[in-house]
């Protein structure tokens, strides 16, 4: 039932462990290449660049066959919400099998041009959801109906994007049926938190179940996004301007369990990034992270009295100091923690890019002081 | 599969010893967790927050506290951020320098970050340069383009670059770069296409001379951008269409024989990108009826579909080249 040779995808994961060991020099190069032979990997499966550039011209191409194909062929039928349906459903088996013969005989596994096919013959799929049911159910009912088309898609492609796209649905499901009762908005926070902890587990006993890798990138980002559902649910500037939201108020008011979300909003990010520490796991490290910045901007926003530039130099500056003391501090490696580069490939490249932002532009806003402009610093995420 | 499951193939194939295995275990078993990136990230946006931070305030006081108190201290800072990277700088060489330690390259940025907000400052208050803004930037491009080699800083490159293309009135940062050709000026495109194919030019030269080639791909990055940015915006924007035309092309061929010979996909996919951007604009163009939305379907069906197969081969391709 799965799409791609299993055995090639488990030893994607396998040579990048023996790569990582000739890079430590454990292995020597001559045995690298023999281990890389005995765990081999067929796939078609180009490096970023490519799989963007397949991506971007096998969606032009699959939209513009679409749109001409509807506009010259099946214009009349495309009326009527059945019409609209049978197309549609003929569009999606189309595209299946498509990708279908594409993956058998090109050996593709994400490269771009199988993403895309993916993601149209789905697409195809919830329009023919919509056209048969002529538009007219109510939102979270189709959320549902999303759920039930993407799973089996995840199952056999294993793809962590439609893996993404079932744990939205379900969350929007929740959100959409707790909002419409009076008890169902005053437990909304603790049922997203309740529902955020069953998914992560039950995604963990899936994982240690599972002796493949098949499922890995589906079942990280399912993890992640759970991670951080949870803490959102807690949060208290979440939770109380979304309190506001529902309950139509014009301002937001205080909420009742103030304190709880309080020490939630406070506690949570630590504890992330105390487990990522302790159990040397990257995801928590880093949604730990992100989660304490949220933290300390939702504090901000109702606690601080200073000027936003006094917050920034603030902020700054303990952030400043204080990872300068931990780089000293883990110079020598404690706890198995060592701020000192692991020699797997560095991303220097891209940093490059990103600093460049930081360069404010003296000469086009000559009446503005250096300053101000600065590109928002961080994770940009459009290299 | 776990590594130990990798390690039980080896042994069992014989492509390593029991004692080699043993030691692959014990390495992996205490594996130390590293954290360097995430605490680089984090000083990232600490050091940014503080410089805008500054920024800001000394914008807002500057007829509170007096001129020359400020400039003493942002002096005062650039220097001590400039001093502390030359004391702990690594002996230079025209190869790259593998050694990443933390602190001492964000004291360089940090420096330059001073410099620049000095250099402001002093525009501001004193009109330093006048109407020159073109020399305003200049002067800390030619800074960062010497410290950029001393220190081996990629990121100090990046922002030398940068501060030279807005010394022409370009703004080189990817986001903004299209923005800036609104103007429709022939002077700009020129400048840009200049500006652009010799940076695109240097980085082929350090690689020849194998004078820090690891620039090279700050240098083909920025260069080849802006050149195909500015030679499209003279395509759609100016007469002469041909001639732009003509320039894309040949920008585009360079870059796909550059990417055969190094085996870099970004460059190719640069080339094609824009080389396809230039193809479609230049077939609807010069047709003269308004296209119907057939015709359009039909060429982008085609066209795409085509680029689809040649990437899809595209691996074979550069390989051959290679053997």
């Amino acid at each position: 039932m799965k799409a791609y040779n299993e055995k090639w995808v488990d030893n994607i994961e396998n040579q990048s462990i023996v790569n990582n060991w000739e890079r430590r020099s454990l292995l020597s190069a001559e045995q690298a290449t023999t281990a890389r032979e005995l765990l081999p990997v067929p796939f078609y499966n180009p490096n970023i660049f490519l799989k963007v550039g397949l991506f971007i011209f096998t969606y032009i191409a699959i939209l513009s066959s679409l749109a001409f194909i509807s506009i010259f062929i099946f214009f009349d039928i495309l009326d009527s919400p059945s019409g609209f349906a049978i197309v549609s459903l003929g569009y999606a088996m189309a595209l299946g099998i498509m990708l279908e013969f594409l993956i058998k005989t090109k050996l593709l596994y994400r490269s771009g041009t199988d993403n895309a096919l993916l993601y149209a013959m789905l697409g195809s799929l919830f329009s023919f959801a919509f056209g048969i049911t002529s538009f007219e159910l109510p939102v979270w009912l189709y959320c549902l109906i999303a759920v039930l088309i993407l799973t089996p898609a995840m199952f056999r492609y294993g793809d962590p994007l439609v893996a993404a796209g079932i744990l939205a649905s379900l969350l929007i499901t929740c959100c959409i049926l707790l909002a419409k009762t009076a008890t169902g908005r005053t437990i909304f926070p603790f049922v997203m938190v309740v529902v955020s902890i069953v998914i992560y587990f039950l995604i963990s006993y899936w994982q240690n179940r599972n002796e493949t890798n098949y499922y890995a990138d589906c079942q990280t980002t399912i993890k992640t996004i759970s991670l951080l559902t949870l803490y959102l649910a807690g949060n208290y500037y979440v939770v109380r301007e979304g309190n506001a939201l529902i309950n139509d108020l014009r301002t937001s008011v205080q909420i009742d369990f103030a304190f709880l979300f309080y020490l939630f909003t406070a506690a949570l990010p630590l504890a992330y990034v105390y487990i990522g520490l302790k159990k040397h796991n990257r995801y928590f490290m880093v949604v730990g992270l992100v989660a304490t910045a949220i933290s300390v901007l939702t504090f901000l926003h109702y606690f601080s009295t200073l000027l936003g530039e006094w917050e920034s130099i603030t902020i700054g500056a303990v952030t400043v100091i204080s990872v300068v003391l931990i780089i000293r501090y883990l110079k020598i490696s404690r706890f198995g923690i060592t701020s000192k580069p692991d020699n797997s490939q560095s991303p220097r490249n891209f940093e490059a890019l990103l600093i460049s932002r930081i360069v404010p532009d003296n000469a086009r806003q000559a009446d503005n002081i250096s300053g101000g402009d600065f590109g928002g610093g961080g994770a940009g995420s459009e290299y | 599969m776990k590594y130990t499951d990798i390690t039980d193939l080896l042994t069992q194939q014989e492509v390593i010893s029991d004692e080699q295995c043993n030691t692959i275990h014990t390495a992996e078993a205490t594996r130390r967790f590293s954290i360097h990136w995430e605490l680089r990230t984090v000083l990232y946006l600490g050091v940014t927050l503080l410089s805008s931070g500054f920024g800001v305030v000394i914008y807002e006081n500057i007829n509170s506290i007096g001129h020359t108190v400020l400039i003493a201290l942002i002096s005062l800072v650039c220097l001590a951020c400039f001093f502390f990277a030359f004391k702990h700088r690594k002996p230079f060489t025209w190869g790259e320098n593998l050694t990443t330690t933390n602190l001492d390259d964000f004291a360089l940025l940090s420096g330059c970050l001073a410099f620049l907000t000095l250099e402001g400052y002093l525009q501001y208050q004193y009109d330093l340069f006048g109407t020159r803004y073109g020399l305003a930037a200049l002067i800390p491009a030619i800074l960062f383009f010497g410290l950029a080699y001393i220190f081996d800083h990629r990121g100090v490159l990046s922002m030398a670059i940068t501060a030279l293309t807005y010394s022409i009135g370009i703004s080189i940062i990817p986001v903004k770069m299209w923005e800036t050709f609104d103007l429709e000026s022939r002077h700009l495109i020129m400048n840009a296409l200049i500006i652009g194919i010799s940076l695109a030019l240097t980085g082929w030269f350090s690689e020849y001379k194998n004078l820090k080639k690891h620039f090279l791909f700050t240098y083909l990055f920025f260069g080849g951008n802006l050149a195909f940015i500015a030679a499209l915006a003279g395509l759609f924007t100016l007469d002469f269409k041909l001639i732009y035309l003509l320039i894309t092309a040949t920008l585009a061929s360079v870059f796909v024989i550059y990417a055969r010979r190094k085996q870099s996909y970004m460059y190719l996919l640069m080339a094609v990108i824009y080389g396809y951007i230039a193809l479609t604009y230049i077939i609807f163009h010069s047709t003269t009826d308004e296209a119907s939305f057939g015709y359009i379907s039909i060429y982008f069906m085609f066209s795409a579909g085509l680029v689809t197969l040649l990437l899809l081969r595209v691996k074979k391709i550069i390989k051959a080249e290679k053997s």
